[in-house]
């Protein structure tokens, strides 16, 4: 190099490199950050339309349960699980259990809704003495 | 041609130096408004997704409810549009009529309360999306299909009569 550049551009070599390789760097990871925003934002949209559709499903399951007759709630309780199962392409378990407390009795029904491994819905209904409480 | 003297400073910029740094500076705003534009369809689309689950959710309470106190649900056989639930006088909406009906123009779902022939009450179920809600009525059973998808489950509301 002669003299002459040298005293035209003495602290100015190589910057244009140094600088295209900064606005490549800031546009790569901008890219980046958008494209795993994008990602994470359908996920956890889908994960929502999956709780919706989970707690619809076990609502249905509730309702199919209450035109059963509470003595008959333990044996038909599989039977509407695999229904509502079936129909609503969600995984359904429904648990009955007796309870009695000050005096009260009656039948605990819970109804687990699993769409997905990572959404998981459970509705409790109540069967006290003969009278229908959710 | 100019020419420079050792020891001399140069100012300004050359022709090519102002291109170079148009060019760069053009290309970071075409980046930036598209990277904006993503960003706001993302949040755009975010936003009718909660609408539509938001509205869903209270379609669904007020669906059964209607359904359930219904003492009469008329539908045409092939499931369409729209579906008629009748009231006695036992009920708490007594002689009232309820309608349920589907515009495919405004993507909403309308609930029309009547008595006597005479509108009551009118409440509008919009969504966003391009949904198609149908019905399955059988003599035990409505169930009102809002959404049906591959890749995720239903959104069935299911109610016994």
């Amino acid at each position: 190099m002669s003299a002459h550049q040298s005293n035209r551009r003495p602290d100015r070599r190589g910057s244009l490199v140094v600088e295209a390789a900064i606005v490549v760097i800031l546009l790569a990871t901008a890219a980046f950050a958008l494209t795993r925003l994008a990602r994470s934002s359908a996920a956890l949209n889908r994960q929502a339309d999956q709780r919706l559709a989970a707690t619809l499903a076990a609502e249905n399951a509730v309702d199919h349960l209450r035109n059963v007759a509470a003595d008959q709630l333990a044996e038909k309780a599989d039977q509407v699980a695999k229904q509502v199962s079936e129909s609503n392409q969600v995984d359904i378990k429904v648990v009955t259990d007796e309870f009695e407390l000050n005096g009260t009795s009656g039948i605990h029904v819970r109804v687990e809704s699993t769409p997905s491994e990572v959404v998981k819905v459970t509705l409790h209904d109540w069967r006290i003495n003969g009278s229908d409480s959710e | 041609m100019k020419c420079f003297r050792p020891g001399s400073v140069r100012y300004g910029l050359t022709l090519i130096e102002v291109l170079g740094t148009l060019a760069v500076l053009l290309v970071l705003a075409v980046s930036a408004v598209h990277i904006l534009g993503y960003v706001t369809q993302i949040g755009v689309q975010n936003n009718d997704s909660w609408q539509d689950r938001n509205t869903v959710q209270r379609l669904a309470g007020i669906f059964r409810s209607d359904v359930r106190s219904a003492a009469d649900v008329n539908n045409s056989d092939d499931g369409t549009w729209p579906l008629n639930l009748m009231f006695d006088e036992q009920s708490d909406q007594s002689d009232q009529e309820v309608l349920y009906d589907w515009d495919e123009k405004t993507l909403s779902l309308n609930r029309l309360v009547k008595q006597n022939n005479e509108r009551l009450a009118f409440e509008r179920f919009q969504f966003s999306n391009r949904f198609t809600p149908r019905l399955e009525v059988t003599d035990q059973m409505v169930t009102l299909i809002v959404k049906e998808s591959t890749d995720t489950a239903p959104w069935r509301i299911e109610v016994s009569r």
